[in-house]
Protein backbone atom coordinates (compact mmCIF):
# COMPACT_ATOMS: atom_id res chain seq x y z
CA UNK A 1 0.00 0.00 0.00
CA UNK A 2 1.68 3.24 -0.83
CA UNK A 3 -0.70 5.15 -2.80
CA UNK A 4 -4.49 5.72 -2.72
CA UNK A 5 -5.68 3.49 -5.23
CA UNK A 6 -9.95 4.65 -6.89
CA UNK A 7 -11.19 1.25 -6.53
CA UNK A 8 -14.13 2.94 -5.04
CA UNK A 9 -13.15 1.64 -1.44
CA UNK A 10 -10.98 3.19 0.86
CA UNK A 11 -10.61 1.53 4.11
CA UNK A 12 -9.53 3.76 6.96
CA UNK A 13 -6.12 1.96 7.19
CA UNK A 14 -5.45 2.74 3.58
CA UNK A 15 -6.58 6.48 4.23
CA UNK A 16 -4.73 7.02 7.05
CA UNK A 17 -1.92 5.48 5.01
CA UNK A 18 -2.20 7.94 2.64
CA UNK A 19 -2.34 11.13 5.04
CA UNK A 20 1.33 9.82 6.67
CA UNK A 21 2.87 9.49 3.29
CA UNK A 22 1.78 13.04 2.44
CA UNK A 23 3.11 14.45 6.40
CA UNK A 24 6.71 12.20 5.48
CA UNK A 25 6.98 13.43 1.62
CA UNK A 26 6.16 16.73 2.81
CA UNK A 27 8.74 16.61 5.91
CA UNK A 28 11.19 15.13 3.79
CA UNK A 29 10.89 17.40 1.14
CA UNK A 30 11.10 20.36 3.38
CA UNK A 31 14.89 21.24 3.48
CA UNK A 32 14.95 20.94 -0.15
CA UNK A 33 11.80 23.69 -0.31
CA UNK A 34 13.49 25.81 2.23
CA UNK A 35 16.71 26.06 0.16
CA UNK A 36 14.80 27.50 -2.83
CA UNK A 37 12.92 30.51 -1.14
CA UNK A 38 14.25 33.88 -1.33
CA UNK A 39 12.70 35.41 1.71
CA UNK A 40 11.60 34.81 5.44
CA UNK A 41 7.70 34.55 4.18
CA UNK A 42 8.15 32.05 1.75
CA UNK A 43 10.11 29.95 4.22
CA UNK A 44 7.56 30.41 6.81
CA UNK A 45 4.81 29.52 4.35
CA UNK A 46 6.36 26.44 3.43
CA UNK A 47 6.68 25.25 6.75
CA UNK A 48 3.23 26.38 7.59
CA UNK A 49 1.92 24.09 4.41
CA UNK A 50 3.76 21.24 5.76
CA UNK A 51 2.03 21.88 9.04
CA UNK A 52 -1.31 21.55 7.92
CA UNK A 53 -0.66 17.99 6.08
CA UNK A 54 1.25 16.89 9.51
CA UNK A 55 -1.72 18.54 11.13
CA UNK A 56 -4.07 16.48 9.35
CA UNK A 57 -2.41 12.97 9.41
CA UNK A 58 -1.89 13.74 13.70
CA UNK A 59 -5.43 14.12 13.87
CA UNK A 60 -6.85 11.45 11.67
CA UNK A 61 -4.20 8.91 13.75
CA UNK A 62 -5.80 10.22 17.07
CA UNK A 63 -9.46 9.93 15.93
CA UNK A 64 -8.46 5.99 14.70
CA UNK A 65 -6.84 5.11 18.21
CA UNK A 66 -10.30 5.78 19.97
CA UNK A 67 -11.46 3.18 17.67
CA UNK A 68 -9.18 0.12 18.45
CA UNK A 69 -7.84 1.34 21.80
CA UNK A 70 -10.70 -0.25 23.36
CA UNK A 71 -9.49 -3.56 22.16
CA UNK A 72 -6.09 -3.71 23.36
CA UNK A 73 -7.74 -3.00 26.65
CA UNK A 74 -10.02 -6.06 26.25
CA UNK A 75 -6.68 -7.53 25.58
CA UNK A 76 -5.06 -6.58 28.40
CA UNK A 77 -7.92 -7.32 30.80
CA UNK A 78 -8.10 -10.85 28.96
CA UNK A 79 -4.75 -11.79 29.34
CA UNK A 80 -4.69 -10.65 32.87
CA UNK A 81 -7.69 -12.82 33.71
CA UNK A 82 -5.89 -15.96 32.24
CA UNK A 83 -3.10 -15.23 34.06
CA UNK A 84 -5.04 -15.26 37.19
CA UNK A 85 -6.54 -18.34 36.10
CA UNK A 86 -3.44 -20.28 35.48
CA UNK A 87 -1.44 -18.98 38.13
CA UNK A 88 -4.03 -20.28 40.47
CA UNK A 89 -3.71 -23.68 38.93
CA UNK A 90 0.00 -23.86 39.73
CA UNK A 91 -1.46 -22.46 43.38
CA UNK A 92 -3.28 -25.61 43.32
CA UNK A 93 -1.37 -27.75 42.56
CA UNK A 94 1.54 -26.73 44.86
CA UNK A 95 -1.55 -26.96 47.94
CA UNK A 96 -2.09 -30.16 47.34
CA UNK A 97 1.80 -31.02 48.33
CA UNK A 98 2.02 -28.72 50.97
CA UNK A 99 -1.53 -29.76 52.02
CA UNK A 100 0.29 -33.30 52.99
CA UNK A 101 3.16 -31.87 54.24
CA UNK A 102 1.17 -30.13 56.72
CA UNK A 103 -0.99 -33.12 57.65
CA UNK A 104 1.95 -34.77 58.33
CA UNK A 105 3.31 -31.82 60.10
CA UNK A 106 -0.26 -32.64 62.13
CA UNK A 107 0.42 -36.29 62.53
CA UNK A 108 3.41 -35.49 64.36
CA UNK A 109 2.23 -33.05 66.89
CA UNK A 110 -0.68 -35.18 67.53
CA UNK A 111 2.34 -38.35 68.46
CA UNK A 112 4.06 -35.25 70.63
CA UNK A 113 0.38 -35.15 72.26
CA UNK A 114 -0.15 -38.32 72.57
CA UNK A 115 3.09 -39.23 74.16
CA UNK A 116 2.77 -36.38 76.21
CA UNK A 117 -0.73 -37.41 77.91
CA UNK A 118 -0.07 -41.33 77.94
CA UNK B 1 7.43 -64.02 70.33
CA UNK B 2 8.75 -66.79 67.67
CA UNK B 3 4.38 -67.17 66.75
CA UNK B 4 4.13 -62.97 66.77
CA UNK B 5 7.04 -62.59 64.70
CA UNK B 6 5.70 -64.93 62.34
CA UNK B 7 2.02 -63.60 62.27
CA UNK B 8 3.74 -60.02 61.42
CA UNK B 9 5.58 -61.25 58.53
CA UNK B 10 2.86 -63.30 57.20
CA UNK B 11 0.21 -59.95 57.80
CA UNK B 12 3.45 -57.69 56.03
CA UNK B 13 3.46 -59.99 53.08
CA UNK B 14 -0.06 -60.28 52.81
CA UNK B 15 -0.02 -56.33 53.09
CA UNK B 16 2.84 -55.97 50.46
CA UNK B 17 0.46 -58.53 48.07
CA UNK B 18 -2.05 -56.04 48.70
CA UNK B 19 -0.54 -52.50 48.01
CA UNK B 20 0.59 -54.14 44.64
CA UNK B 21 -2.85 -55.15 43.86
CA UNK B 22 -3.95 -51.64 44.67
CA UNK B 23 -1.01 -50.56 42.40
CA UNK B 24 -2.36 -52.58 39.76
CA UNK B 25 -5.95 -51.15 39.72
CA UNK B 26 -4.70 -47.50 40.27
CA UNK B 27 -2.24 -48.00 37.39
CA UNK B 28 -4.69 -49.53 35.37
CA UNK B 29 -7.18 -46.56 36.04
CA UNK B 30 -4.83 -44.24 35.28
CA UNK B 31 -4.06 -45.75 31.96
CA UNK B 32 -8.15 -46.55 31.34
CA UNK B 33 -8.36 -42.90 32.01
CA UNK B 34 -5.87 -41.80 29.29
CA UNK B 35 -2.80 -41.04 30.52
CA UNK B 36 -1.80 -37.52 28.80
CA UNK B 37 1.25 -37.30 27.08
CA UNK B 38 1.29 -33.86 27.16
CA UNK B 39 5.44 -32.84 28.13
CA UNK B 40 5.83 -31.42 31.12
CA UNK B 41 9.49 -30.63 30.10
CA UNK B 42 8.38 -29.09 26.65
CA UNK B 43 5.28 -26.73 28.40
CA UNK B 44 8.31 -25.56 30.91
CA UNK B 45 10.74 -24.17 27.58
CA UNK B 46 7.03 -22.85 25.58
CA UNK B 47 6.90 -21.20 28.88
CA UNK B 48 10.55 -19.34 28.34
CA UNK B 49 9.89 -18.61 24.82
CA UNK B 50 6.48 -17.48 25.28
CA UNK B 51 7.84 -14.95 27.59
CA UNK B 52 11.07 -14.13 25.51
CA UNK B 53 8.64 -13.43 22.55
CA UNK B 54 6.38 -11.00 24.55
CA UNK B 55 9.70 -9.00 25.74
CA UNK B 56 11.14 -8.87 22.36
CA UNK B 57 7.96 -7.77 20.56
CA UNK B 58 7.17 -5.08 23.03
CA UNK B 59 10.56 -3.41 22.02
CA UNK B 60 10.15 -4.43 18.02
CA UNK B 61 6.29 -2.88 18.39
CA UNK B 62 5.83 0.24 20.86
CA UNK B 63 7.90 3.35 19.90
CA UNK B 64 10.50 4.27 22.74
CA UNK B 65 10.29 6.97 24.68
CA UNK B 66 13.59 8.30 23.16
CA UNK B 67 12.47 8.14 19.53
CA UNK B 68 9.34 10.31 20.68
CA UNK B 69 11.62 12.86 22.46
CA UNK B 70 13.95 13.47 19.39
CA UNK B 71 10.68 13.99 17.01
CA UNK B 72 9.30 16.46 19.82
CA UNK B 73 12.74 17.85 19.07
CA UNK B 74 12.95 17.92 15.42
CA UNK B 75 9.17 20.19 15.41
CA UNK B 76 10.83 23.02 17.48
CA UNK B 77 13.95 22.61 15.23
CA UNK B 78 12.05 23.25 11.72
CA UNK B 79 9.59 26.23 13.51
CA UNK B 80 12.89 27.58 14.56
CA UNK B 81 14.46 27.53 11.72
CA UNK B 82 12.06 29.95 10.09
CA UNK B 83 12.00 32.03 12.67
CA UNK B 84 8.59 30.72 14.37
CA UNK B 85 8.67 31.26 18.06
CA UNK B 86 8.07 28.42 20.79
CA UNK B 87 4.55 29.55 21.07
CA UNK B 88 3.71 29.02 17.73
CA UNK B 89 -0.25 27.81 17.95
CA UNK B 90 0.41 25.17 15.13
CA UNK B 91 3.74 24.03 16.63
CA UNK B 92 1.87 23.97 20.21
CA UNK B 93 -1.43 21.69 18.30
CA UNK B 94 1.93 19.28 16.74
CA UNK B 95 2.99 18.73 20.25
CA UNK B 96 0.07 18.50 21.68
CA UNK B 97 -1.46 15.46 18.93
CA UNK B 98 2.35 13.60 19.10
CA UNK B 99 2.34 13.72 23.35
CA UNK B 100 -1.45 12.03 23.59
CA UNK B 101 -0.74 10.16 20.38
CA UNK B 102 2.34 8.36 22.16
CA UNK B 103 0.67 8.04 25.32
CA UNK B 104 -2.20 6.54 23.91
CA UNK B 105 0.55 4.34 22.26
CA UNK B 106 2.28 3.81 24.90
CA UNK B 107 -0.33 2.54 26.92
CA UNK B 108 -1.03 -0.72 24.65
CA UNK B 109 2.54 -1.48 25.89
CA UNK B 110 0.79 -3.16 28.82
CA UNK B 111 -0.73 -6.04 26.49
CA UNK B 112 2.74 -7.19 25.79
CA UNK B 113 3.55 -6.93 30.02
CA UNK B 114 0.27 -8.87 30.92
CA UNK B 115 1.19 -11.35 28.49
CA UNK B 116 5.03 -11.56 30.26
CA UNK B 117 3.12 -12.51 33.20
CA UNK B 118 0.74 -14.94 31.84
CA UNK B 119 3.98 -17.06 30.92
CA UNK B 120 5.52 -16.52 34.17
CA UNK B 121 2.99 -18.05 35.90
CA UNK B 122 2.84 -20.75 32.68
CA UNK B 123 6.11 -21.32 34.20
CA UNK B 124 4.80 -21.47 37.01
CA UNK B 125 2.50 -24.25 36.26
CA UNK B 126 4.96 -26.23 34.17
CA UNK B 127 8.14 -25.55 36.28
CA UNK B 128 6.94 -27.29 39.63
CA UNK B 129 8.03 -30.99 39.59
CA UNK B 130 4.50 -31.79 41.22
CA UNK B 131 5.32 -35.77 40.84
CA UNK B 132 8.50 -35.45 42.70
CA UNK B 133 6.87 -32.69 45.59
CA UNK B 134 3.74 -35.23 45.95
CA UNK B 135 5.81 -37.97 46.45
CA UNK B 136 8.05 -36.71 48.98
CA UNK B 137 5.42 -35.21 51.10
CA UNK B 138 3.46 -38.81 50.81
CA UNK B 139 6.74 -40.59 52.16
CA UNK B 140 6.82 -37.56 54.95
CA UNK B 141 3.26 -38.53 55.43
CA UNK B 142 3.86 -42.04 55.72
CA UNK B 143 7.01 -41.59 57.94
CA UNK B 144 5.05 -39.39 60.53
CA UNK B 145 2.35 -42.27 60.86
CA UNK B 146 4.86 -44.87 60.76
CA UNK B 147 6.44 -42.84 63.74
CA UNK B 148 3.18 -41.97 65.92
CA UNK B 149 2.47 -45.85 65.14
CA UNK B 150 5.93 -46.86 67.18
CA UNK B 151 5.21 -44.38 70.09
CA UNK B 152 2.18 -45.39 70.87
CA UNK B 153 3.58 -49.09 70.54
CA UNK B 154 0.83 -49.63 67.64
CA UNK B 155 1.23 -51.61 64.50
CA UNK B 156 1.47 -49.05 61.39
CA UNK B 157 -0.97 -49.17 59.43
CA UNK B 158 0.84 -49.10 56.32
CA UNK B 159 4.72 -50.54 56.04
CA UNK B 160 7.67 -49.04 54.77
CA UNK B 161 7.23 -50.66 51.70
CA UNK B 162 3.35 -50.19 51.29
CA UNK B 163 4.28 -46.41 51.86
CA UNK B 164 6.76 -46.12 49.55
CA UNK B 165 4.33 -47.70 47.00
CA UNK B 166 1.46 -45.68 48.13
CA UNK B 167 4.29 -42.35 47.48
CA UNK B 168 5.04 -43.29 44.35
CA UNK B 169 1.09 -43.33 42.86
CA UNK B 170 0.64 -40.62 44.51
CA UNK B 171 3.65 -39.14 42.35
CA UNK B 172 2.19 -40.43 39.46
CA UNK B 173 -1.31 -39.15 40.14
CA UNK B 174 0.54 -35.59 40.84
CA UNK B 175 2.42 -35.76 37.46
CA UNK B 176 -1.20 -36.50 35.55
CA UNK B 177 -3.29 -33.65 37.59
CA UNK B 178 0.04 -31.20 36.41
CA UNK B 179 -0.43 -32.56 32.89
CA UNK B 180 -4.09 -31.75 32.60
CA UNK B 181 -3.83 -28.42 34.13
CA UNK B 182 -0.81 -27.64 31.66
CA UNK B 183 -3.33 -28.72 28.92
CA UNK B 184 -6.40 -26.69 29.90
CA UNK B 185 -3.60 -23.73 30.87
CA UNK B 186 -1.99 -23.65 26.94
CA UNK B 187 -5.67 -24.07 25.76
CA UNK B 188 -5.97 -20.64 27.22
CA UNK B 189 -3.25 -18.57 26.77
CA UNK B 190 -3.15 -20.24 23.07
CA UNK B 191 -6.83 -18.26 22.82
CA UNK B 192 -5.60 -15.47 23.93
CA UNK B 193 -2.28 -15.27 21.87
CA UNK B 194 -3.85 -15.62 18.69
CA UNK B 195 -7.07 -13.03 19.40
CA UNK B 196 -3.62 -10.61 20.22
CA UNK B 197 -1.52 -11.73 17.01
CA UNK B 198 -5.02 -11.03 15.28
CA UNK B 199 -5.30 -7.80 16.60
CA UNK B 200 -1.91 -6.77 15.95
CA UNK B 201 -1.92 -8.05 12.22
CA UNK B 202 -5.01 -6.07 11.39
CA UNK B 203 -4.21 -3.04 8.60
CA UNK B 204 -5.67 -0.48 10.62
CA UNK B 205 -3.99 -1.29 14.08
CA UNK B 206 -0.44 -1.73 12.10
CA UNK B 207 -0.73 1.22 10.31
CA UNK B 208 -1.52 3.17 13.41
CA UNK B 209 1.62 1.54 15.21
CA UNK B 210 4.37 1.00 12.17
CA UNK B 211 3.46 4.36 10.52
CA UNK B 212 3.72 6.72 13.83
CA UNK B 213 7.13 5.95 14.53
CA UNK B 214 7.88 5.94 10.67
CA UNK B 215 6.76 9.45 10.90
CA UNK B 216 8.98 9.99 14.13
CA UNK B 217 11.71 8.71 12.66
CA UNK B 218 11.50 10.82 9.45
CA UNK B 219 10.92 14.06 11.63
CA UNK B 220 14.49 13.02 13.35
CA UNK B 221 16.05 12.35 10.19
CA UNK B 222 15.18 15.56 8.26
CA UNK B 223 16.58 17.33 11.76
CA UNK B 224 19.82 15.56 11.26
CA UNK B 225 20.12 16.11 8.14
CA UNK B 226 19.22 20.09 8.61
CA UNK B 227 21.66 20.79 10.73
CA UNK B 228 24.25 18.68 8.76
CA UNK B 229 23.45 20.63 6.34
CA UNK B 230 24.54 23.42 8.56
CA UNK B 231 27.54 22.30 8.71
CA UNK B 232 27.34 22.13 12.31
CA UNK B 233 27.86 18.36 12.64
CA UNK B 234 31.61 16.63 13.36
CA UNK B 235 31.87 14.42 10.91
CA UNK B 236 34.71 12.48 12.00
CA UNK B 237 32.94 9.78 13.31
CA UNK B 238 31.11 9.11 10.12
CA UNK B 239 34.50 9.05 8.52
CA UNK B 240 35.90 7.10 11.03
CA UNK B 241 32.90 4.33 10.93
CA UNK B 242 33.05 4.09 6.65
CA UNK B 243 36.94 4.00 7.18
CA UNK B 244 37.39 1.24 9.77
CA UNK B 245 36.71 -1.46 7.44
CA UNK B 246 39.85 -0.44 5.69
CA UNK B 247 41.59 0.30 9.36
CA UNK B 248 41.29 3.97 8.36
CA UNK B 249 40.04 6.64 10.58
CA UNK B 250 39.12 10.21 9.26
CA UNK B 251 41.59 12.92 8.57
CA UNK B 252 41.95 15.75 11.44
CA UNK B 253 40.87 18.77 8.85
CA UNK B 254 38.11 16.35 7.32
CA UNK B 255 34.98 19.71 8.90
CA UNK B 256 36.75 22.28 6.98
CA UNK B 257 37.37 20.03 3.85
CA UNK B 258 33.69 18.64 3.71
CA UNK B 259 32.34 22.45 4.66
CA UNK B 260 34.50 23.78 1.25
CA UNK B 261 33.14 20.53 -1.19
CA UNK B 262 29.28 20.79 -1.27
CA UNK B 263 29.54 17.48 -3.38
CA UNK B 264 31.59 15.38 -0.56
CA UNK B 265 28.83 17.54 1.71
CA UNK B 266 25.71 15.92 -0.41
CA UNK B 267 27.67 12.17 -0.59
CA UNK B 268 28.06 12.04 3.24
CA UNK B 269 24.31 13.32 3.78
CA UNK B 270 23.16 10.59 1.26
CA UNK B 271 24.97 8.14 3.47
CA UNK B 272 23.18 9.61 6.52
CA UNK B 273 19.54 9.44 4.32
CA UNK B 274 20.20 6.01 3.70
CA UNK B 275 21.69 4.64 7.43
CA UNK B 276 18.64 6.07 8.91
CA UNK B 277 16.06 5.03 6.18
CA UNK B 278 17.32 1.49 6.73
CA UNK B 279 16.06 1.94 10.51
CA UNK B 280 12.49 2.81 8.97
CA UNK B 281 12.51 -0.21 7.04
CA UNK B 282 13.61 -2.40 10.44
CA UNK B 283 10.68 -0.86 11.91
CA UNK B 284 8.37 -2.93 9.67
CA UNK B 285 10.33 -6.02 9.73
CA UNK B 286 9.91 -5.68 13.58
CA UNK B 287 6.58 -5.33 13.62
CA UNK B 288 5.60 -7.70 11.60
CA UNK B 289 8.58 -10.75 12.68
CA UNK B 290 6.70 -10.28 16.28
CA UNK B 291 2.93 -10.55 14.74
CA UNK B 292 4.55 -13.99 12.94
CA UNK B 293 6.03 -14.68 16.52
CA UNK B 294 2.93 -14.69 18.15
CA UNK B 295 1.33 -16.87 15.79
CA UNK B 296 4.18 -19.34 15.76
CA UNK B 297 3.73 -19.56 19.74
CA UNK B 298 -0.08 -20.10 18.95
CA UNK B 299 1.09 -23.29 16.88
CA UNK B 300 3.35 -24.66 18.95
CA UNK B 301 0.70 -24.18 22.19
CA UNK B 302 -2.03 -26.70 19.99
CA UNK B 303 1.05 -28.75 19.26
CA UNK B 304 1.29 -29.16 23.05
CA UNK B 305 -2.16 -29.53 23.65
CA UNK B 306 -2.52 -32.06 20.92
CA UNK B 307 0.60 -33.74 22.20
CA UNK B 308 2.73 -33.83 19.55
CA UNK B 309 6.59 -32.42 19.52
CA UNK B 310 6.82 -29.16 19.72
CA UNK B 311 9.30 -27.18 17.86
CA UNK B 312 11.26 -24.52 19.57
CA UNK B 313 14.24 -24.12 17.59
CA UNK B 314 12.06 -22.43 14.79
CA UNK B 315 10.25 -19.87 17.70
CA UNK B 316 13.98 -19.38 19.26
CA UNK B 317 15.19 -18.10 15.99
CA UNK B 318 12.29 -16.13 15.07
CA UNK B 319 12.95 -14.49 18.79
CA UNK B 320 16.63 -14.30 18.00
CA UNK B 321 15.45 -12.19 14.57
CA UNK B 322 13.40 -10.04 16.74
CA UNK B 323 16.20 -9.57 19.05
CA UNK B 324 18.69 -8.71 16.20
CA UNK B 325 16.25 -6.37 14.86
CA UNK B 326 15.32 -4.61 18.27
CA UNK B 327 19.64 -4.58 18.30
CA UNK B 328 20.20 -2.81 15.25
CA UNK B 329 17.23 -0.06 16.26
CA UNK B 330 18.70 0.57 19.73
CA UNK B 331 22.07 0.50 18.19
CA UNK B 332 21.29 3.42 14.77
CA UNK B 333 19.73 4.94 17.68
CA UNK B 334 22.64 5.92 19.29
CA UNK B 335 24.58 6.77 16.38
CA UNK B 336 26.16 3.29 15.43
CA UNK B 337 25.37 0.78 12.20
Amino acid sequence: MSSIVADGKLEKAEALEALRLAAKTATESLLDALEKCDTDEQRRKIVRDRDEVLLAYLQSLSKSLVHTGGAFEQTARDLEATADEVAQKAKALKDAAEAIHLFADLVRLAASLALAFG
Amino acid sequence: VGAKKEGLMRRSGAEIGGWSGVVGVVLVAVVTAGCSGVSIDAARQLGLSGGAVAAEAKQAAIASDEEYLRARDAEALFHGLVGLSGSDKKLEEILRLLDSIHLELTKRGIVFERMTRLYEAFGDLAGFDAATATEAALNDLGGAIQDYAQQLNRTPPASKDATAVISKIGGLLASEIQKAKIKEASALIRGQVEAFARLLGDPLVREQMVGFRDLLGTDRKVALLAVWRAGVLDPKPLLDDLGSVGGLVGHKDAAQRIADDARLRNALGAVLDRRLAMRQELLEQGYDASVDALKRLGAEHEKLENEQPIDLARLRTMVGQLRAVVDLLGRSRRGGQ
